[in-house]
């Protein structure tokens, strides 16, 4: 006798598969103030299950760390969220090696703030154990930045796998929608319900909910034949978003083969933000587009220059650390048994390049104000 | 010839009759009556229904089956078949002088015992049957031959029929999908047409632009029948690289507009499929660095694995060597002069199980 195995509850994960999935680190740099933690929490909500929900970051920790812990864990994006005299910044890239969109969120609501405005508010169910649908709206033009933000979006989320998906697994859905004029980019996050069409609300009840609420009523005739109609919004898209569910779904009597009507409920956080730049690596490099700078050939120039001078000052550094370095070998190797600590040697090349990034970083700054 | 012409003859005839009367008479006599005529009552003999069992109390049954072979053996009960007939006969001479008429059909079926043969003429039979069938026939409700002109007389002319109303419709069916398709292709689709649907929704204005675009889809397949362009190995990768950089520079000298365009879709291409996760080596000095690092590791391993040929190598030949060694020292214990361990305690008697060696050499194995 074989020994028995559970096919159905102990599906093996399929390694190279789950290296396609698109991992996220949620995080904000600096200090940002509670407020914007809070959004932080939020946002790795939305971007749940393949996200870190609750990593713990500390004043310390530095991209770097990330970026290093990044490649063990198969982690393939970072949106970094900052905050400048300026404004609210997030960076959403790609790692290893970018590119880095830079957007300026110019407005946002928390997760709580939407689902006060909503009279009934539903609490989330299982709705996070699978990732949200992407919609993007207005991403169509030729722009090449636009493009980018459309792939960039497309790619911060598991693709659908159209021979596995079930229907029940599309439980949310990710708004991404572009406004042509402005360029500004509004960022919501809907619930995927599915209601009952076409008939009066009493029965509605009936169906969805076990017991309907007859206190008021002697007879359960009373309740169904009261004055009670087809909800506004039955009426209002007058059948357009009705359904045939072709897979069972979540919720009572969701069953194969039934008309449902597909209702998005809003569940937060909200952004409003604009692209500023796209960087071509990750958080460093060539900036390719900016929306607010645009430089003439003569900067571009000097920008260069400045560049190839820096890079040739690291050169100079580094020939003369090597070269000091040989020299202690020598004098290591001269004198017998004496240690050499090497470690602080490496530490010395980090911080040179450590520094050399803040420069550039301070670069930037200065391009952007 | 006189038997002949008495035969013929009308003289006498009807002492002849009555001779052959009598003769029949008494073979007819010989037959029992019940295998002579044909009773009513015997058809249904009750062995094949359901409920043949008589639902009368068993005592009445037995008393009754009784008499009934009382009877049988009595002699005034045994009746020819001539008594019988003439029975029958007296009565319906009896009956019909009393109604004046002659037997109805009724009768008739009912005397079936006594005249085998129907009454009435052939035509009159043949209506008969016709009528019953033409009854039968609205009783099941068959078609009536009159739709389509005439019944149909023959098998073949019945499928024949069925053919041609078979081909009729097919006909039908096809004329109206050409119809149909010169009229809309894309009726009775699921599709509804975008055109349609945009200009109605939007009631004609064209600032509304919809332009939606999903999520990434995976169909499992694709992947697997792409095809990697270009050289895999990292070597052959760095070579393309510097290719590249070389002919856009070259590029750069004659056409400096030209190259700058290309340059700038190649950037934005690289950072397209970088999105997509795509790894792009295209950057000289980190395929440098990697084709070094490679180097260095395929020397090291190199370098190891040749220590450890070595190292067994050694090994193997210091084994050997030990082996001769020992060889050679055994050889050297044999050749030596056998009495020379033993020489010593010469004289001295062994103590029992201690320097014996009798065990060694021969006893138990």
């Amino acid at each position: 006798m074989g020994r028995r195995r559970k096919r159905r509850t102990h599906v093996k994960t399929d390694e190279a598969a789950a290296a396609k999935v698109p991992k996220s680190f949620v995080i904000k740099s600096g200090v940002v103030g509670r407020s914007l933690s809070l959004l932080v929490k939020d946002v790795r909500k939305t971007m749940e299950p393949n996200t870190a929900l609750r990593l713990r970051e500390r004043k310390g920790n530095k991209l770097k760390d990330f970026l290093h812990v990044a490649g063990q864990l198969s982690v393939t994006h970072l949106l970094i969220f900052s905050k400048t005299s300026a404004g609210i910044n997030l960076r959403i890239g790609r790692i290893p090696r970018g590119p880095t969109l830079t957007f300026r969120v110019n407005s946002y609501a928390l997760t709580p703030d939407v689902l006060a405005l909503q009279s009934r508010p539903k609490s989330p169910g299982t709705e996070f154990n699978s990732a949200p649908l992407v919609v993007l709206n207005n991403f169509g033009g030729d722009a090449k930045h636009v493009k980018l933000m459309a792939t960039m979006f497309q790619n911060l989320f598991p693709p659908i796998q159209v021979q596995t998906m079930k229907l029940a697994d599309a439980r949310r859905v990710i708004l991404f929608n572009l406004n042509s004029e402005t360029g500004e980019i509004e960022f919501r996050h809907y619930c995927i319900r599915v209601k009952v069409t076409g008939v009066s609300k009493s029965v509605k009840t009936i169906i969805q909910t076990d017991v309907p609420d007859l206190r008021r009523y002697d007879d359960i005739s009373d309740y169904i034949l009261r004055g009670a109609f087809a909800s506004e919004s039955d009426v209002e898209d007058n059948g357009e978003a009705t359904v045939t569910l072709p897979q069972k779904y979540i919720g009572k009597g969701n069953r194969q083969a039934e008309q449902r009507a597909i209702r998005l409920v809003e569940m937060g956080p909200r952004m409003q933000m604009s692209l500023l730049k796209i960087q071509a690596g990750m958080c460093d490099g060539e900036v390719l587009y900016h929306s607010l700078v645009q430089k003439t050939p003569a900067e571009i120039k000097e920008q260069d220059q400045r560049r190839k001078k820096s890079e040739a000052e690291r050169a100079r550094r580094r020939a003369e650390q090597e070269k000091n370095v040989a020299k202690k070998q020598a004098a290591k190797g001269a004198a017998e048994g004496e240690d050499v600590d090497e470690k602080s040697d490496s530490d010395d090349y980090s911080l040179e390049d450590e520094e050399l990034e803040e420069e550039e970083e301070d670069d930037m700054h200065e391009d952007q104000s | 010839m006189a038997v002949e012409t008495a035969t013929y003859s009308l003289e006498g005839l009807q002492e002849r009759l009555a001779e052959h009367r009598k003769c029949f008479d008494s073979l007819v006599e010989l037959i029992p009556a019940k295998y002579y005529l044909a009773r009513d009552d015997d058809a249904p003999t009750g062995k094949y229904m359901h409920n043949k069992k008589n639902k009368a109390p068993k005592q009445v049954v037995k008393e009754a089956t009784k008499k009934a072979k009382k009877a049988k053996l009595d002699p005034e009960n045994v009746k020819s078949v001539l008594d019988i007939q003439t029975e029958t006969l007296a009565t319906s001479e009896a009956a019909q002088e009393d109604g004046g008429e002659p037997a109805s059909a009724d009768d008739v079926d009912h005397m079936e015992g006594l005249a085998p043969l129907p009454t009435g003429s052939i035509v009159e039979l043949q209506e008969k049957l016709k009528s019953r069938i033409q009854e039968l026939r609205t009783k099941r409700k068959a078609p009536t031959g009159t739709v389509d002109g005439e019944a149909p007389k023959s098998r073949q002319e019945i499928l024949e029929k069925r053919a041609k109303r078979k081909r009729e419709r097919k006909e039908g069916i096809k004329q109206k999908k050409e119809k149909r398709r010169k009229l809309d292709d894309t009726k009775g689709m699921a599709i509804d047409g975008p055109s349609k649907m945009d200009t109605k929704a939007n009631g004609g204005s064209k600032a509304i632009k919809e332009d939606v675009t999903f999520g990434k889809l995976d169909f499992g397949i694709a992947e697997v029948a792409k095809k990697r362009k270009g050289p895999t190995d990292l070597t052959g990768q760095l070579k393309q690289a510097e290719a590249k950089k070389q002919k856009l520079e070259k590029l750069k000298q004659v056409d400096k507009e030209k190259a700058e365009t290309i340059e700038e879709a190649a950037v934005w291409n690289k950072l397209l499929k970088q999105a997509e996760g795509e790894k792009v080596k295209d950057d000289l000095k980190l395929l440098k660095k990697s084709v070094k690092r490679k180097e260095k590791s395929k020397e090291k391993s190199a370098t190891t694995w040749s220590n450890r040929q070595a190292q067994v190598k050694k090994e193997q030949e210091e084994r050997q060597k030990k082996r001769e060694e020992n060889l050679k020292a055994r050889q050297e214990a044999r050749n030596a002069p056998k009495g020379s361990k033993g020489k010593k305690d010469k004289g001295k008697k062994p103590r029992p199980g201690f320097e014996g060696g009798v065990r060694k050499k021969g006893g138990k194995p």
